[in-house]
């Protein structure tokens, strides 16, 4: 027989994008009016130009609900075997290289962005990550239960797309999910032995005899 | 829509797996970069760490980095919590694992730890953990005091020199940042005005440091905690009003006091102790046989956070029990608390009414609760119980 009280209140209470994870649509955001103020202070104007840069800032800005425009920008991004993907820009901002990119305007005026280190079908699986998570689920248990349950889902994958999905991620800047597969790839060579670990990642054994002799002295603990 | 989404998801997984078969060959382990490599070896427990160091050469440089190590001790210590226990007898006995991850700590698992190497000196007891290092003092002769700083995994050991003994504090332990060293602190206990010194690992003497500490005359166990370290401090009288919090700066290394919440002042209880409750500074306090309440310091304001009922009971209807200072505390997490608590019944009646053990165990959010009686062996005088995770800290 136990009771526990709690006579504080522990959660903070911090603000939630509205977006719900279920909607397949993005939702278009209402002009924001501000009759009080004259001048163009943040928020009531954004800036118009034609750059690929311009246009994807303002999308962006748009996916918050801070200025009048409220247009949906896509990226196109040539992968590296060639295929063209289009995605959302502000799912593809969740990658922190593609967002210094379009802040920097290294786009060279064109349309396409090109990533030469990753493939389409990882691209594609990449950005479903980045969309699945632009909610950010602090403070709300079921927001949180229900990625943390995607992601589980998500990172169960074959070695093979798993490497993908780390490379891709370490490539892109997308930290969430490089933290998950990593995580990933540490739970599944727990329990192997030396050999396996050098299978696995192809790795050849560089200590001279006497060299591994030492080493396995050394450590010869963990063998217990 | 949730099912839609998921045959989606399902679809693009079987395409990117078709993707590489298509290319025919297998791409895993063509080259995984220094960086990444480092990341996923992090998030190993150090007995694998300790087994994958001869894979090649990389990879015993990467394990066997400070930062690496300390890193993936921090790391451990949140991902693999457990528990030492240490007792005051002829031999030193550590027992590890502190129930489940559910909401429902149906049982204490205490397990004797089986040492892979036999490092912990005879006759000695642990007194603190940092970083999967465990220090135990030893007490020779009646006279001698010597202080080992222990890895016991890895079996590494450093000594202090052996000195006349003399009473003082159960020593800190921490470690240094800026000079990347673990050090002992410890305060004396007997004189009038405190002093304190400093030990770094390793090297042969104590450093006195110098004045500010108040006059106190017994300390409780000290926490290390944010940089700092904390013990409660209780007059001769043991006039609860006169306690308070000193709090040490280890890389200044000047005093300070803070106050205990107003209320608790004016109350007799059992017995108080501080515990790292998630990076925050926490007081554990005993108000009667049944009732545990946690405090948390935010913002230099203590808040009473939880109020824990457990029940318990050895058995003797003389009404006579006292329960005693809780001795040890440990925290996994926001949810699950461990107490170590022991309890004398004054009367005699029984053979259990003689000073027990028990170890509570709480989670504060469902609350839940489960007490066990440690068995103690022949001639056992002393419990305590410190947060301990096996790493590949190095002593030195």
């Amino acid at each position: 027989m136990a009771a526990v009280t709690e006579t504080e209140s522990v959660e903070k209470k911090k603000n939630r994008l509205m977006n719900s994870s279920e909607e397949e649509v993005a939702v278009e955001k209402p002009p924001v009016i501000n009759p009080m103020s004259e001048d163009d202070s943040a928020g009531a104007a954004i800036p118009v130009g034609n750059s690929l840069s311009d246009q994807v800032m303002a999308a962006a800005i748009s996916e918050t609900g801070e200025t009048e425009e409220s247009e949906k920008k896509n990226l196109r991004l040539m992968s590296s075997d060639g295929k063209e993907v289009v995605v959302e820009a502000a799912v593809a901002m969740k990658s922190q290289l593609i967002r210094q990119m379009i802040e920097a305007d290294c786009a060279g005026g064109s349309d396409v962005i090109n990533i030469p280190n990753v493939t389409a079908a990882a691209l594609s699986l990449i950005f479903r990550y980045c969309e699945k998570h632009l909610v950010d689920g602090d403070g709300d248990k079921a927001i949180t239960d229900d990625l943390k349950s995607f992601d589980e889902d998500f990172i169960s994958v074959d070695l093979d797309t798993l490497y993908d999905l780390l490379m891709g991620s370490n490539y892109l800047d997308v930290k969430g999910l490089l933290d998950l597969a990593c995580q990933k790839v540490a739970d599944l060579i727990k329990g192997k032995s030396p050999d396996e670990i050098r299978r696995i990642f192809n790795i050849e054994k560089d200590f001279s005899p006497e060299e591994e002799e030492e080493v396995n002295k050394e450590n010869k603990w963990a063998f217990e | 829509m949730k099912m839609l989404k998921m045959r989606k998801l399902e679809k693009m997984k079987r395409a990117a797996m078709k993707n590489t078969a298509e290319t025919g060959k297998k791409k895993i382990g063509v080259y995984i970069p220094g960086d990444i490599v480092s990341e996923i070896l992090l998030r190993l427990p150090a007995r694998s760490l300790g087994k994958y160091r001869c894979v090649c050469k990389s990879w015993l440089s990467i394990t066997s980095n400070t930062a690496f190590v300390r890193a993936n001790a921090q790391l451990n210590r949140i991902t693999r919590p457990s528990v030492i226990v240490g007792e005051l007898t002829k031999r030193t006995k550590l027992c590890l694992d502190f129930g489940n991850a559910n909401s429902e700590p149906a049982s204490i698992d205490l397990r004797e730890y089986q040492q892979p190497t036999k490092t912990i000196p005879n006759h000695s007891y642990a007194t603190a953990t940092c970083d999967g290092l465990v220090c135990v003092m030893r007490i020779t002769h009646g006279t001698l005091i010597q202080f080992f700083v222990i890895n016991p995994l890895t079996g590494q050991s450093i000594s202090s020199p052996k000195e006349r003994y003399h009473s003082t504090s159960r020593p800190g332990f921490y470690f240094h940042r800026s000079t990347s060293k673990y050090r002992l602190i410890r305060v004396a206990g007997t004189s009038t005005m405190g002093a304190s010194e400093v030990l770094v690992v390793g090297e042969s003497s104590w450093r006195p440091i110098p004045g500010n500490l108040p006059a106190i005359l017994n300390c409780s166990n000290p926490l290390d905690l944010n940089g700092n370290i904390y013990w409660l401090a209780f007059s001769r009288k043991r006039s609860p009003s006169e306690d308070t919090v000193v709090i040490f700066d280890q890389e200044q290394e000047v005093y300070s006091m803070i106050s205990l919440p107003p209320s608790l002042v004016k109350l007799a209880d059992f017995g108080r102790n501080l515990a790292d409750f998630n990076g925050d500074l926490g007081l554990l306090v005993v108000s009667n046989e049944t009732t545990i309440d946690v405090w948390i310091m935010e913002e230099n304001f203590w808040i009473k956070r939880y109020s824990v009922n457990y029940a318990h009971t050895h058995g003797c209807s003389s009404g006579l029990e006292s329960w005693w200072t809780p001795s040890g505390v440990f925290i996994i997490g926001d949810e699950e608390l461990l107490v170590n608590l022991s309890s004398s019944c004054q009367c005699g009646a029984l053979p259990s009414c003689k000073r027990q053990h028990y170890l509570v165990g709480c989670n504060l959010k469902s609350g839940a609760s489960v007490v066990q009686r440690m068995m103690s062996a022949q001639g056992c005088l002393y419990y305590s119980i410190f947060s301990y995770t096996e790493t590949l800290t190095n002593p030195e």
